[in-house]
């Protein structure tokens, strides 16, 4: 065999690899990924109050870094269900990953909310400094219009209030960044309230 | 075909030096005195990789976080099966991380040494790597014997010291507190009448100079109307510098200050680095009244707002032959 054709045999061998490679890591990617719809329909078939119907919001501070699916309907003797995703990247392709749902604490019982409490991480990986807190719901097991809740932070604790976000058939509120910036300030989020449209209490967290 | 071999091992060390995962945190190989003497076991999970969440505030659920790449899985799903396994034993370990993420705070590592005790003569031993099979070895006093069924010697009683690594902040450099925490799972029946026992000793060092400490102990009766200690009468602290702090508490194991837990913090604040640092712990249980002279060996201090150096304590009780003590240490990069 000539010098040339080894170099030729060679720089195909390469090609050959890089595309195989390139090919099983995209699969792996593609496979392991979905598109928001296919988001929903895993949804659909995991859920544990067999709910027919999620309704998407997303993070919102990282353009839509993570998507969150809240159950509208299903069984309301057990447990709110929100699906967590999260966006990973392929090049200039997103496409978004299972993290979680809340209902695999195990969590059953009957609720009128549900909260999650988590570190998010950024798109590069790294963990997030402020812990990200969800309540979220299906409007048909409450009527949940508003919330109360403290802050605390270095000047001290103060109540607030506001409106629940409504959206097709569901609710949610997000806070996020909680924790401490030093060893005197401390933003913390606690006594959430929670208020149906007549201003009854409906539950405290 | 060597072409082409040598072509596939450049590829695979390519691969190989683009996905090995960074390693963060140190071997936990390192043995320790009472290790070689002592039935005693120690390991350390790292939850940089781990997902915490938090469920309706009650619910924990700790899993392998999805979003990390292929390769640091492995290392995931091993730090995910310590983490089982230590639950299954110390289920308390869960509160501890409600509490953390409830608060928000970052929870980086935890480490433990898990010490497995007998009752003799009205005072807890170590058990001897030795006499592990032949507790005979060990002469029960009849009157501990007479107490319960749970006094016996082949029962065994079991002291934990847990440490874990707790940052908060939204820059660096961060806040990090060293929290080691220490049950006791003492089921001897207590009462007045039983002799009073030494207090017990608990010590921490960080490798760097630590701005608070904080300390609270726990008794499986009430001693003053509650079941938490109350400084200067139940625990106080006995001693210290920038770096370390020496804390002495009552314990009676065989009377109504019989100490169920035990938690001693530091904090301090540093910037995240590559090298990893080491936090001891140290519980020393005496049975008599006795003085426990601490040497220190290193210094501590900050450079640059990072962690430098480590400090070791080493003890000289005054009357060696009724103490024992235990070691516990966390590494981490930070």
């Amino acid at each position: 065999m000539t010098k040339n054709k080894i170099i030729k045999r060679c720089i195909l061998i390469t090609v050959l690899s890089a595309a195989a490679i390139f090919s099983a890591v995209f699969a792996h990617y593609y496979f392991t990924t979905m598109s928001p719809d296919d988001c929903k329909e895993f949804c659909i078939e995991n859920t544990q109050r067999n709910a027919t119907d999620f309704v998407l919001f997303s993070d919102g501070r990282y353009i839509e870094s993570y998507i969150y699916y809240v159950a509208s309907d299903g069984d309301s003797s057990k447990a709110q269900e929100l699906f967590i995703f999260k966006r990973k990247y392929f090049g200039p392709i997103a496409r978004y990953e299972f993290i979680m749902s809340s209902t695999q604490s195990g969590r059953e019982g009957e609720e009128k909310f549900g909260s999650v409490q988590f570190f998010t991480r950024n798109d590069k990986g790294e963990k997030e400094t402020g812990a990200t807190l969800l309540f979220f719901g299906a409007e048909r097991d409450s009527d949940i219009t508003t919330y109360e809740y403290t802050l605390t932070v270095r000047e001290g604790s103060n109540v607030y209030s506001g409106n629940v976000q409504k959206y097709n058939s569901i609710w949610y509120v997000k806070f996020y960044g909680l924790g401490n910036t030093d060893e005197n300030y401390k933003k913390v989020i606690t006594d959430v309230k929670f208020y149906d449209s007549k201003g009854n209490l409906v539950g405290v967290y | 075909m060597k072409s082409y071999n040598k072509l596939l091992g450049i590829v695979l060390a390519v691969l190989f030096v683009l996905y090995t995962p960074c390693v963060s945190f140190a071997d936990n190989k390192e043995t320790n005195y009472n290790k070689e003497k002592y039935e005693e076991y120690h390991d350390q999970i790292n939850f940089e990789d781990l997902m915490i969440c938090v469920i309706n505030k009650k619910n924990i659920f700790v899993t392998v976080d999805p979003t990390i790449s292929f390769f640091k899985k492995f290392e995931a799903n091993k730090q995910k099966k310590k983490y089982d396994k230590y639950v299954e034993n110390h289920p308390e370990v869960e509160n501890e991380l409600l509490d953390s993420v409830n608060s928000s705070d970052h929870i980086c590592a935890i480490s433990y040494t898990e010490a497995p005790l007998i009752y003799v003569d009205d005072h807890y031993e170590r058990i001897p790597k030795e006499d592990n099979i032949n507790m005979s070895s060990f002469t029960v006093n009849a009157n501990a014997a007479d107490k319960t069924a749970t006094s016996s010697a082949s029962v065994r009683h079991r002291l934990t010291l847990n440490t874990s690594i707790v940052r908060r902040g939204t820059s660096a450099p961060y806040i990090y507190t060293a929290r080691t925490y220490g049950t006791w799972d003492n089921s001897v029946l207590s009462g007045e009448k039983a002799p009073a026992a030494g207090n017990d000793f608990i010590l921490q060092a960080c490798p760097t100079v630590t701005s608070s400490v904080r300390f609270s102990s726990k008794y499986n009766y009430e001693t003053n109307g509650s079941k938490n200690g109350i400084e200067g009468k139940n625990y106080f602290k006995e001693n210290g510098g920038d770096s370390w702090v020496q804390y002495e508490v009552v314990d009676d194991p065989a009377g109504l200050a019989q100490l169920s837990e035990f938690s001693l913090s530091q904090t301090f604040r540093a910037q995240i680095t590559t090298e990893t640092k080491k936090i001891n712990s140290y519980y020393i249980h005496t049975w008599k009244q006795m003085d426990v002279t601490v040497s220190v060996s290193g210094s501590a201090g900050v450079s640059g707002g990072k962690p430098s150096a480590g400090v070791s304590l080493s003890f000289t009780p005054s009357i060696k032959d009724k103490q024992w003590q235990l070691y516990n240490y966390i590494a981490f990069n930070w």
